[in-house]
């Protein structure tokens, strides 16, 4: 087991980590850039390296100065948590150069799920169903006209080197397409340096459904189950559940196992997340996450599992422990992202906080770094917490919702709190009927 | 130390306190005993806090084992633009860059910084003299962490 894990990420994830962490007995560093020298984790944990000034590409983008705070720090592994360079495999292979241990999957596994289409194609070969789509890339126009045509429309042009959301034009018909490859193609270059697209059938009503996947380094594989998470705004997840309203038991454990055993057939370690769209019963892959997700806590609230301690214990080389038939689902979870913005015009609200007051009782969980007297800096992403409820069944979760979020105090500044409790108001919602154009639709964006 | 009556202020302390700042160069410190804060800080008269812990419980985080981070750099500090480990003389047998009293102009290397195997030379913003070295050699700095004082 590690003796000391160095936590290459801030806010609630790097508390998070700290926590698992503490819990094992080991050791922690905490980098930070000069913005975040008040932040709970780093005043918790046992050393803390400043790494830079506030700007994220100097700072917690610094693949050196991270590397430089584990050296001389002396951790003998790595938590990348997620985002910043969590899915950076040229610093997952340096970190393992340096024979620091990478908790994570393996740099190859990194690099190839980063590039889209590779991905699309490895986890096609692994007998996962994937969207109707091109083979591969797209070199040019005419190509992208004839692919419009065989698929049918309406088609997204996707960047081959975006994911997340990013860089993904929709054609509505075949007089779109041509600007929508050559504008998708131009964007990509510019984002990402990589202007390679493909072209998939645009889904109309689907729902985002991914699979939580964990494996050791032993080729032990297990799927923790579903999460929805099709409430989206702008591509970015406001609140997810499990289970997913939408599957039976049969389809869970259909899909569940379709994706657990390709990731065995790919020698995969560690966490991961295999993404869906789901329409009329059909599951159509859209990409591979690899690292832990923001909503991982959901997974834990239904299966008791400690992700960010698993994927530490396999990192440090020992086995799952457990196989499949061992997971047991309870209950119901729902996780609603809290961001320091304006719940309606969703503008950007850091500030200091004044009061603060999280809610508690059975069932439920607050994952943030948040104190009273913190400021939330405006250098960074604005999600500041995390409500996630568990209950017996979707109704009683849907009633702890309710019930905390109106407990929830976060004084000083705006955050999006109004928004979900309107949420959990709105009568489809309270179906589970909802895709992934559902909150737009609500927002008035659509 | 002399003991103190809650809410009055130990002028003796106090004294000696602000001639610590003198010495050091610091701009503050703060020192607490037992229920009694005090902090001293420079600029414009000396400014003096007792103040009784309140009531409710304070965020109560163990102190961070960091360097520069949280301490205000002293005035004409050179700090550190990198994590790495500072060495103040180019190789184990050789004299040090600088020692306290030089004079040094703009430019003058003052120490190294090794991060990932590569040597960083830090310069000297401003002609000056040397009056402080806060490090020592071969220990851990961080981003930011004040090195050399350069008046």
């Amino acid at each position: 087991m590690f003796d000391k894990v160095l936590i290459a990420n801030r806010g609630e994830i790097a508390l998070r980590i700290l926590r698992a962490c503490s819990e094992m007995g080991i050791q922690t560093v905490a980098v930070h850039s000069t913005a975040d020298e008040g932040a709970m984790h780093v005043r918790l944990a046992d050393e803390s390296v400043c790494i830079g000034p506030p700007s994220v590409r100097d700072s917690y983008l610094n693949t050196s100065a991270i590397l430089s705070a584990a050296l001389i720090s002396g951790a003998d592994a790595i938590h990348p948590g997620y985002g910043f360079l969590s899915e950076n495999a040229d610093f997952a292979a340096m970190v393992e150069e340096h024979e620091i241990t990478f908790i994570g999957p393996s740099p190859d596994h990194i690099r190839l799920m980063g590039d889209k289409i590779a991905a699309k194609a490895a986890v096609k070969a692994a007998g996962i169903p994937v969207v109707p789509g091109s083979d591969g890339g797209v070199a040019t126009k005419e190509e992208a006209l004839r692919l419009g045509k065989e698929i049918g429309y309406p088609v997204l042009v996707k960047a081959a080197a975006g994911g997340g959301g990013r860089g993904m034009k929709i054609a509505e018909t075949e007089d779109d397409m041509v600007e929508a490859f050559l504008t998708a193609r131009g964007e990509a270059e510019a984002a990402f340096g990589n202007g390679e697209v493909y072209i998939e059938k645009y889904l109309g009503q689907p729902r985002h459904i991914e699979i939580q996947l964990l494996a050791d380094n032993h080729g032990n594989v297990v799927h923790l189950g579903e999460r929805d998470c099709s409430l989206q705004r702008r591509h970015q997840k406001v609140l997810e559940e499990s289970p997913s309203p939408a599957l039976n038991r049969a389809e869970r454990e259909r899909i569940g196992e379709v994706a657990r055993a390709a990731a065995e057939k790919l020698g995969y370690r560690s966490a991961g997340t295999i993404e869906f769209l789901y329409e009329n019963g059909e599951f159509y892959f859209i990409e591979m996450n690899t690292r832990l997700q923001v909503e991982h806590p959901v997974t834990e609230m239904i299966t008791g599992l400690d992700l960010v301690r698993e994927m530490v214990r396999v990192a440090s080389g020992a086995p799952l422990g457990y196989e499949q038939k061992d997971i047991r689902f309870n209950g119901h979870s729902i996780e609603c992202r809290v961001n320091a913005e304006n719940p309606e015009t969703f503008a950007p609200s850091p500030g200091k906080i004044g009061d603060y007051h999280a809610p508690g009782g059975l069932g439920v969980r607050v994952d943030s770094a948040l104190y009273s007297g913190y400021t939330v800096p405006p250098y960074y992403d604005s999600m500041i917490a995390k409500l996630i409820v568990h209950g017996a069944n979707r109704n009683e979760c849907l009633m702890r919702l309710r019930r905390s979020l109106s407990e929830y105090v976060i004084d000083g500044i705006e955050t999006s709190i109004p928004l979900h409790q309107r949420l959990v108001e709105e009568p489809d919602f309270i179906d589970g009927a909802y895709d992934i154009h559902w909150l737009e639709r609500l927002l008035g964006m659509k | 130390m002399a003991k103190n009556d809650q809410g009055s202020v130990d002028a003796a302390l106090v004294r000696q306190l602000a001639e610590l700042l003198d010495e050091t160069g610091l701009t503050e410190i703060e020192i607490g005993r037992g229920d009694m804060h005090v902090r001293v800080s420079k600029g414009g008269g000396q400014v003096v806090h007792a103040s009784v812990p309140s009531a409710g419980p304070a965020p109560a985080a163990p102190a961070a084992d960091a360097g520069g981070s949280g301490a205000a750099a002293p005035a004409g500090a050179v700090t550190s633009p990198m994590v790495g480990v500072v060495y103040l003389s180019p190789d184990p047998g050789s004299d040090a860059y600088v020692t306290v009293g030089d004079q040094v102009s703009e430019g003058d290397t003052l120490c190294l910084i090794e991060a990932m195997k590569v040597f960083n030379p830090i310069r000297s913003p401003r002609a000056g003299k040397v009056t402080r070295i806060l490090v020592n050699s071969g220990s851990p700095v961080e981003f930011g962490e004040a090195l050399i004082v350069v008046e």
